[in-house]
């Protein structure tokens, strides 16, 4: 299993906000056993989604210069189970950020519906050594979608 | 209490992170809520589950690398009608990794789940009880 859980940046703000797009898949392996007869998208991997999404918008804020590494989770509620076919919108607000660690508040919608939210999630930061900077960089703007929007159309 | 080694072949060790490979905290509450669901189906008579509602202050105190093996333990803190509230953590080399406070699991029948025969099967070749029983009758 990839430990990616977003497909697509659709908006981001420095420092502020950002929201993700991760398109539910059947074919994703643990469906065969979460569970056998019910594929349901489990619980931690939508605050998985919500915290790469917030780990993204702090790293990139601060030019990769720092990766999030989450240190707590708080207030997780889910609502509705997600299933494959879903589009889940992960929305994310950056509540706090200083040189030490970071805070966020993420919401998950499918169809403009709430599954699941998250009042607040910590981070610790994680200084890159310089030698693995264009390495994090590369797989950030990766992971982000944007490596289309910069190769077609201009 | 359970147990999950982790290891280097791993493949989401790939992307997290790229050159730092540690072991996703969520899957770690994964793993304190997948025994809680198994303590769940023991104590009920093997005929419900558990899908995670709510999830209470998780702590992840220190990351767990490739080579470490975890201990899980998972405690029930209350039972009503419609579900659990549950608490749990992880230790590895003697030093606790991850507090999960309070967590919240709704009941769900194991036939809506999986085939209850195959759960039944499941459950006793991760208790050990299959080579107990063939070795030493």
């Amino acid at each position: 299993m990839r430990f990616l859980f977003f497909d697509r940046i659709e908006q981001f703000e420095k420092g502020k906000e950002a929201v993700g797009i991760k398109n539910i898949s059947g074919g994703e392996e643990f469906f065969l056993n979460h569970y056998a007869r019910l594929p349901v998208f489990p619980e931690p991997l939508i605050i998985e989604a919500l915290a790469q999404v917030g780990g993204w918008a702090i790293s990139t804020t601060v030019h990769y210069r720092y990766l999030a590494i989450m240190v707590m989770i708080d207030e997780a509620r889910f609502f509705k189970f997600v299933y494959p076919g879903d589009q889940l919108h992960l929305k994310v607000e950056i509540t706090e950020m200083n040189e030490y660690g970071a805070g966020i508040r993420g919401t998950a919608l499918v169809k403009g519906e709430t599954v699941a939210h998250i009042e607040r999630i910590y981070y610790t930061l994680f200084e890159v050594p310089k030698t693995h900077r264009e390495k994090i960089k590369s797989a950030y703007i990766f992971s982000s979608g944007k490596f289309w929007a910069e190769t077609s159309n201009e | 209490m359970g147990v999950k080694s982790v290891t280097m072949s791993e493949d989401f060790l790939a992307d997290h992170f790229p050159g730092f490979p540690i072991m996703p905290g969520v899957l770690q509450v994964e793993a304190i809520s997948q025994l809680a669901s198994w303590l769940i189906y023991v104590t009920k008579d093997f005929k419900v589950r558990g899908t995670i509602a709510g999830i209470e202050k998780v702590k992840f105190k220190d990351p767990v690398k490739p080579g470490d093996q975890l201990t899980i333990e998972v405690q029930i803190i209350s039972w009503d009608e419609e579900g659990v509230y549950f608490r749990g953590e992880t230790k590895a080399n003697g030093r606790v990794k991850t507090v999960l406070d309070s967590g919240r699991m709704n009941f769900i029948e194991v036939e809506k789940l999986e085939d209850p025969a195959v759960a039944r099967e499941h459950f006793s070749i991760l208790t050990r009880e299959k080579p107990r029983g063939i070795f030493s009758p």
